[in-house]
């Protein structure tokens, strides 16, 4: 990777200070970015993908259906699933098709392009501990190639008490625009992902697998150089340098 | 050329890097190796069978409707269990053993691979939209009854995405990036996008790319309750066609920075119909840019394709949408397939393995027949291609459309 990556805007759930438990997280993220119709029936993740993303998009000053997107969550529509499967089991056969149609990994890429009228290049990944690194990686890749400002947003519902007993972890989602070209809403700049191998993955993910996203953007906010550690924990180990860039400098 | 110049403006600078497959492997209802699956496709067979989906037991009690008549593209034979390195790690689910399936015949390559540039250079970016959810949908009916998971099931390791790329790690000895693209069907193509973003950003030298998606309840009931599962095998462009048939499956693929190859992966158009959930764009405009895309990015015109694999799915809504964008690309005499009615839609997994059979295309200079495509559907204007065909080949384009319009189309071409 040869280009610079800046950071021109970021968003958080619950707020950049944030973690679950905080008076924040008894909010509700806010879907505004969705037409009437779609919030009423948006899933918990969808909702926490559209708060974040007008988020970011606001701070970089750019409108959210100009970008392209990258989209990260280790587990997707975890609650639409369930319900599914609880309705394999105790429904009259039928699954309900609304629920069926928001069941998919990308549902929230693709409600947020329908109701901003984005046709632009959009993806939804999944890597468990290694998502956040996962989709900066994916990020970087694009802007590589193509010139402008991508959106990249992370996000997970909180565990699942039935399929993940013993776990506990909030829901939390965080968002950043990228861009190859520093302007005036830059505030970060960002380093090469380094990655170093090193240990068997855990056999279960303990804390929210976007907590580093949301490292990621406490960190941008700060204003401190810092290098932050993306997925601790993991067999592959990827940490990223953040620089401030200062007014005079942008 | 005229083409080449408005793509130019909507899309940007091309990336005009080829990118060698060197290496291989499928598994669907035609067969559980390669061979069984691509001969088996040009000879006209197919591997759906009417078949009855019954619920687990634990649901049956409780239900009347029970069973679910359609059309299955299953794995025709069982799963060798996975290697006990992996099982004694809680690994063991249809998707992983899937996994071990495909990658036993690309051994040799990989290492080949691990060993040219590293294993921390050899990245996976793998395609599925159910990952180990047929595991789940099990577990869910014991905890059900016994109010517990089964001891042998954990979430992260049973069906989350990420245990594919962990158990594709152990299997192929690649400690490079590793991600699941997962944008429902479209996810088998848009691998083929990021495995390109890796390499041509210096990020990674060699990309197993591919997908794999097993037969769950989930699926198909929620494809029934849209109405769009067909009772019979599915016919793809047929004039009175009834709905999609579901299969498993998948492939996997490599793809390297630089080597001998017979094909290569020229280009990949990405993009959204910013329409609707589940139905694609009347007109078939997003499908029409994406497939715009893939020839620009391969440099490519029109008339440079010698055959389209289409997605093909078999529904109405779906067929005629991509009818219409290929018609406007492409004109009307290029030749179209789709081999649904041999796989069933494979889903996450479908454009994965339609790239082993567009490769397939090039290496044999030969195109595979549409199957229970009779009578077409005039009212399409394509040239479906009904029964095998041999002509050169030299590139041909893959489609794959997705729920949340979700576009992908990739271009293979013969190394010249």
């Amino acid at each position: 990777m040869s280009l610079p990556v800046f950071v021109l805007g970021v968003g958080a759930w619950p707020g950049p200070a944030g973690a679950a438990g905080d008076s924040a997280a008894a909010a509700k993220p806010q879907a505004q970015l969705l037409t009437a119709r779609m919030r009423g029936r948006a899933s918990l993740l969808t909702a926490l993908f559209a708060d974040v993303a007008l988020q970011a998009t606001r701070a970089a000053g750019l409108a959210p259906r100009e970008l392209p997107s990258i989209f990260g969550s280790a587990y997707g529509e975890m609650g639409t699933l369930q319900s599914l499967i609880h309705q394999l089991y105790h429904g009259d056969g039928a699954l309900s098709p609304a629920r069926f149609q928001a069941s998919v990994h990308n549902t929230a890429a693709g409600q947020l392009s329908i109701a901003l009228g984005n046709e632009h290049f959009s993806t939804s990944l999944a890597a468990g501990r290694d998502t956040v690194a996962m989709v900066l990686l994916e990020a970087f890749g694009w802007l590589e190639h193509n010139p402008g400002s991508v959106l990249v947003a992370c996000a997970d519902e909180g565990a699942s008490e039935v399929l993940q007993p013993g776990i506990h972890y909030g829901p939390l989602a965080a968002a950043c625009v990228l861009s190859n070209q520093p302007g005036l809403a830059v505030r970060a700049r960002l380093g090469s992902l380094c990655s170093a191998h090193a240990v068997e993955p855990p056999a279960q993910v303990s804390c929210n697998p976007c907590l580093p996203a949301l490292t990621l953007v406490q960190a941008v906010l700060s204003g401190r150089e810092t290098t932050l550690d993306l997925n601790p924990g993991s067999p592959c180990t990827y940490s990223l340098s953040v620089q401030p860039v200062s007014a005079e400098a942008r | 050329m005229r083409l080449r110049a408005v793509a130019e403006a909507e899309y940007g600078v091309a990336v005009a890097v080829r990118y060698p497959v060197t290496a291989y492997a499928a598994a669907s209802a035609l067969g559980m190796t390669t061979r069984a699956v691509v001969e088996g496709l040009y000879a006209g067979r197919t591997g759906l069978v009417p078949a009855a989906f019954e619920m687990p037991p634990s649901a049956a009690a409780h239900r009347a409707d029970t069973v679910l008549a359609t059309a299955l593209g299953a794995l025709p034979d069982t799963l060798a269990p996975l290697p006990a390195s992996l099982r004694a790690r809680g690994y063991d689910s249809r998707i992983a053993r899937m996994a071990a399936l495909l990658c036993e015949p690309l051994q040799g390559p990989l290492g080949r691979a691990v060993a040219r540039y590293g294993a921390s250079r050899v990245a996976i970016v793998v395609a599925s939209s159910t990952a180990g959810l047929a595991e789940t949908e099990a577990a869910y009916g014991v905890h059900r009854s016994e109010g517990r998971l089964p001891a042998d099931y954990s979430f992260d390791r049973s069906h989350a995405f990420h245990a594919l790329v962990d158990v594709l790690r152990v299997l192929t000895g690649a400690r490079g990036p590793g991600f699941v693209v997962s944008t429902a069907c479209a996810s088998g193509n848009k691998v083929f996008g990021s495995a390109r973003r890796l390499l041509a950003a210096g990020l990674a030298d060699a990309v197993l790319v591919g997908g794999i998606d097993t037969l769950c309840h989930t699926t198909l009931r929620g494809f029934h309750g849209l109405g769009i599962l067909s009772t019979q095998p599915c016919r793809p462009f047929a004039r009175d066609r009834a709905g999609l048939s579901i299969g498993e499956g998948g492939a996997l693929l490599l793809l390297e920075r630089s080597a001998d190859a017979q094909v290569q992966l020229c280009g990949v158009g990405e993009g959204s119909d910013a329409y609707h959930m589940t139905q694609p764009s009347p007109e078939g405009a997003g499908a029409a840019r994406a497939m715009r895309a893939a020839l620009h990015e391969a440099e490519l015109d029109p008339n440079d394709l010698d055959h389209v694999n289409a997605h093909g799915t078999g529904t109405q809504l779906n067929d005629a949408a991509e009818a219409r964008a290929i018609h406007s690309v492409l004109g009307s005499t290029v030749p179209v397939v789709s081999t649904k009615g041999a796989t069933g839609h494979v889903l996450g997994a479908a454009a994965a393995l339609e790239a082993v059979f567009a490769i397939a295309a090039i290496e044999r200079n030969e195109l595979p027949p549409t199957l229970h495509c009779e009578p077409p559907d005039p009212e399409l204007r394509l040239r479906i291609v009904r029964s095998a065909l041999a002509l050169p080949v030299k590139h041909v384009l893959s489609n794959a459309f997705a729920f949340g319009g979700s576009n992908a189309c990739v271009v293979f071409g013969a190394a010249s």
